[in-house]
């Protein structure tokens, strides 16, 4: 009997929590104020044809990101910075320069991937505001929140987050006619102090068949990247 | 088979006895027809119509792998060229518009992408700066940027001519077709598009999935529209001719059923309607309402003869069945002679129309006698309306005497007029331009037009290269290639992967022209691929495979003549194993250039071998069913005459060759040789009632010639009222086959009565 009534307990207090309080709780379990990782894409595109790269990624927070590739070979050293959603910066050893990249059409994707820059970097769900208050459902056996947010640019995301540890588990990104265009599964969270952190995040591109799967590696929490990381000097020593 | 005797007698053959099973049993051979048709019917509502060239050509052609690979590959390359004319396309109503109806085009169902001035993306290079951003970000509404939008736009080739004409007047947007789709849905849904938007301008649609929508479109309505007008025709003929309800309704009764049959099993099978074969039903129609006609005007004979309805049923059938089995069987031949052309819509028309030609032989009798045994109305017998007193048959036997008086004379004409017309035949030239299906001055004609003239045309070429695309080599190869291939007369806007890697190096490199060139390195360029990612990988995606192992050059051609793309075929060929020899990347060429040239090709290497073959076949038949292999080359005779009319006039009018009248050939001897048939076996009967010389001459075109000119005036009437279509490559084909007619018939109550009057000893039943 006690456990029924606790068990009421909790399903009364989910269902009174806002959109607004599941981000906040997921934004606290997966915060980190820097993070380290060698990340492994894997590309599958429509006609099955698979690309491997690898890329040693350095962040601060939810804008300042570093990605450098390791390989392929004909890829190593090219390096990526972004600082904020409007500066961005790329390194082409070939070329022996750096570059701002700027335009419209900038994060349409990242290195042939389904990510766009800003889904590699932004898993904090930050600029979402609740369309729908917080639905209360099973995922795969496990009881999740479903929310459908709404980001500054006006696109809508329905988000399912684990109840139980309040961690992100699948994104679908929707178009202008509600129908899921992108899904975004995150997987084996790593528990660092008191983040836990997906070290595989597999993305659909629902709309042209093809997918990317990311796998870190190394992943080093917190410690302590400076500003001054993220310069032009620096995306060149990446080679 | 029979075996003729003198005045309606006969012996009973195979068809004697299915005469006289008919009228013993009529109710039982009406309810076996009835039971077919209720079959069959249903499957008519599976019809449906396809206009696709592509799907016209064999499997296995080179051209149709290179567009299987762009469509896996790239995306596909079915393109709605949708044209917008107006005052100035730089005003903001205008780019305003443009982007209005471009988002409404690309978010219909079935749209891959739409390319315009508002939607294309660009990579320049401003300072230290790499921008990526569309070519109209924003719809500017000061003067002086509108000012400076068009000096830009209109300065840059990649746009000039591309999206936006010259003068500023029309703008193109490039709606591409989701492979697979159904793209005459999609048409229909940007027409309706064009329609709410039209404000923005002038549109118009080009393009070959709007030129097949249109085609589609026009020839099923026309189908609808023009059949019940060839049974008017028919109708009218036909009661010119008998005067009696059965003589019309029973021979047009009998094709119609032959026609639900037929149509019933093209569903069955889900064979598509193509533009080939829309001429099936006017083809049925008019051929086979021929069988029920010889059947009904020899069952009135030999009512006339004082036979009751049964046993003069029993005799039409016995004496009829022979030649109208041998015209069913050689028309089933010319038919048939078309299966052994290699495009797949004139195989599945010669295998209908012979399925069709075989139903309306079993029809005429077995359905037209059983309901003639039923019909108990006396026919006339007015004294003045005796067999050969009959006018038409006193005229036909006149002229019978008169040809066996002049018999040398008229086969001299004959000669010189196949001289001559063979020497005009010579000028014909096949020609598969599908733009040419529309009447000159008609919207797609227009449409076409301005693309070819102001947007570089509206054809594309899609070449595949296999192999490492990020070597430099290869890629230095294709820019080579690239440059040939602008060098050849008509080819207009080839673009690459090749031109974007320029423009890209361009970009990184502040935007100097000095830097509009390949990257040197294959670290460079791969690099610059990975920087373009970032404009989203549909923009790479259009030029080339994730893995970069295949890349696509498309080219324009700003003609749609198939003789103008095979001379530029073979330069291209050429040109095209110059540039990759000995090389490690290996490319092909496709896109509707290639699959009209292959339709051209195809139809010139076989239309000649069906043609022959058909005449082959029609000998052997008449020579072998009569025991005469002087039979057999006189029933040549007429079919001769009338391909050299036929194909002289097509010459001497400047008409080509087409996927349509590419079949007038085998049809003009499949039809023709009827007449033929109906002659020489009505000839044998009367020499073996004993007659000879100028009274067999007179007798045999006395009782048969009425038929055969009734006949040739009803398909005749029938195809010319195909005159009225809306597609110009069907009106050509009904007026060619309604000559054809003229020439068939005149040949074989001309030459080959005057060729057989060498020789006309009375044959004594033995």
């Amino acid at each position: 009997m006690k456990q029924l009534l606790a068990l009421l307990l909790v399903v009364n207090l989910a269902a009174a929590l806002t959109v607004d309080e599941v981000l906040d709780r997921v934004r606290a379990v997966t915060n980190a104020n820097d993070r380290q990782a060698t990340a492994t894409m894997t590309i599958t595109d429509k006609g099955n044809r698979v690309q491997t790269r690898t890329l040693r990624t350095v962040m601060k927070g939810d804008d300042k990101l570093m990605m450098t590739f390791k390989s392929p070979a004909d890829l190593r050293g090219v390096t990526f910075l972004t600082t904020s959603a409007e500066n961005m910066w790329i390194y082409l050893p070939a070329q022996s320069r750096v570059r701002r990249i700027s335009g419209s059409a900038v994060d349409q994707g990242f290195g042939g991937s389904d990510f766009s820059f800003r889904e590699i970097s932004n898993l904090s769900f930050a600029d979402n505001s609740a369309t729908q208050p917080a639905e209360s459902i099973d995922l795969d056996g496990k009881p999740a929140w479903l929310l459908t947010v709404k980001d500054k640019d006006g696109a809508s995301s329905r988000i399912w987050v684990e109840q139980a540890r309040s961690l992100p588990l699948r994104v679908e990104k929707l178009g202008a006619d509600g129908k899921a265009k992108k899904r975004i599964e995150f997987g084996d969270f790593v528990n660092r102090g008191e983040s836990w952190i997906p070290v595989e995040i597999t993305i659909h591109d629902l709309s042209r068949g093809s997918r990317t799967e990311m796998k870190l590696d190394s992943l080093k929490l917190n410690t302590g990247v400076k500003d001054n990381y993220f310069t032009e000097s620096n995306m060149k020593k990446g080679a | 088979m029979n075996n003729y005797s003198p005045n309606g007698g006969y012996r009973a053959g195979l068809l004697g006895r299915c005469g006289a099973q008919v009228a013993r049993r009529p109710l039982l051979f009406l309810a076996g027809a009835l039971v077919v048709t209720l079959a069959l019917a249903p499957f008519i509502l599976r019809l449906r119509a396809e206009a696709d060239v592509s799907k016209m050509l064999p499997e296995g052609d080179p051209s149709l792998r290179v567009m299987a690979l762009v469509d896996s590959e790239f995306g596909g390359s079915d393109e709605v060229a949708v044209v917008v004319e107006c005052r100035d396309v730089f005003s903001p109503a205008t780019l305003h518009a443009l982007d209005s109806l471009s988002a409404a085009f690309a978010a219909l169902p079935g749209m891959a992408e739409v390319q315009g001035l508002t939607t294309l993306q660009d990579v320049r290079g401003q300072g230290d700066d790499v921008i990526i951003s569309k070519v109209i970000d924003s719809v500017p509404s000061d003067p002086a940027r509108l000012a400076a939008l068009r000096s830009d736009v209109l300065a840059d080739s990649r746009y000039r001519g591309t999206l936006v004409s010259a003068d500023g007047t029309a703008a193109l947007l490039l709606a591409r077709l989701v492979p697979g789709g159904d793209k005459a849905k999609t048409v229909a849904a940007v027409e309706q598009v064009a329609r709410e938007h039209a404000g923005a301008g002038r549109i118009s649609l080009s393009g070959s999935p709007a030129l097949m929508k249109f085609v589609r479109d026009w020839m099923t309505s026309d189908m609808l529209k023009l059949l019940p007008v060839v049974m008017l025709v028919l109708v009218l003929t036909l009661l010119l001719t008998f005067r009696t309800w059965y003589g019309v309704l029973l021979p047009l009764g009998a094709v119609l059923i032959a026609l639900v049959w037929t149509l019933g099993l093209v569903g069955l099978f889900r064979q598509p309607i193509t533009i080939v074969m829309v001429v099936l039903p006017p083809v049925l129609v008019s051929v086979g309402s021929a069988y029920g006609i010889h059947v009904v005007e020899r069952w009135e004979h030999e009512r006339r003869l004082g036979r009751d309805p049964r046993s003069a049923v029993e005799v039409a059938v016995g004496n009829t069945g022979l030649p109208v089995f041998l015209a069913m069987a050689t028309t089933a031949v010319g038919f048939g002679s078309n299966f052994l052309m290699k495009i797949a819509s004139i195989r599945a028309f010669s295998v209908f129309s012979v399925v069709g030609i075989a139903f309306s032989f079993v029809l005429a009798l077995t359905f037209v006698p059983a309901v003639l045994a039923l019909v108990r109305r006396d026919v006339k017998n007015r004294p003045d309306e005796a067999e050969h007193g009959r006018r038409r048959n006193r005229w036909c036997a006149d002229w019978g005497g008169w040809v066996w008086r002049h018999r040398g004379a008229v086969l001299l004409a004959g000669a010189a007029l196949i001289l001559l017309a063979l020497a005009a035949a010579l000028r014909v030239r096949t020609e598969t331009d599908f733009v040419r299906y529309f009447k000159p001055g008609s919207q797609p004609t227009r449409a076409a037009r301005i693309v070819n003239e102001r947007f570089g045309g509206m054809m594309q070429f899609e070449f595949v290269v296999e192999g490492d695309i990020v070597d430099p080599d290869a890629l230095a190869r294709m820019a080579r290639f690239q440059v040939g291939l602008e060098s050849i007369p008509h080819v207009t806007k080839v673009y690459s992967i090749v031109n974007v890697l320029q423009t890209t190096n361009r970009a990184f490199n502040g935007g100097a022209p000095e830097f509009e060139r390949l990257p040197e390195s294959r670290d460079a360029t791969a690099q610059y691929l990975l920087l373009l990612s970032f404009s989203g990988s549909e923009f790479l995606s259009r030029f080339v495979t994730s893995d970069y192992r295949v890349a696509r050059i498309t080219a324009r051609f700003d003609r749609q003549e198939s003789r103008e793309i095979a001379v530029a075929a073979e330069r291209i060929r050429s040109l095209m194993a110059a540039s990759f020899a000995g090389s490690a990347v290996k490319a092909g060429v496709g896109g509707m250039p290639m699959a009209v040239l292959a339709l051209h090709q195809n139809i010139q290497s076989s239309q000649l071998g069906s043609v022959i073959t058909a005449l082959v076949a029609v000998f052997l038949l008449v020579a072998v069913v009569f025991r005469s292999p002087r039979l057999g080359f006189a029933s040549l005779l007429p079919i001769l005459f009338t391909l050299a009319a036929a194909f002289g006039v097509m010459g001497a009018a400047g008409l080509r060759v087409d996927v349509v009248t590419a079949m007038l050939g085998s049809i003009a001897v499949g039809i023709g040789i009827d007449y033929s048939c109906h002659l020489i076996a009505r000839r044998r009967e009367e020499q073996a009632a004993g007659f000879a010389g100028e009274e067999l001459a007179r007798r045999t075109l006395g009782s048969v010639g009425p038929a055969i000119i009734v006949n040739a005036l009803a398909v005749g009437l029938g195809f010319s009222v195909l005159i009225s279509s809306s597609l110009s490559i069907i009106q050509q084909f009904g007026l060619l086959v309604a000559a054809t007619m003229l020439y068939s018939s005149v040949g074989a109550l001309a030459l080959l009565a005057a060729a057989l009057s060498g020789r006309d000893k009375p044959r004594r039943q033995s």
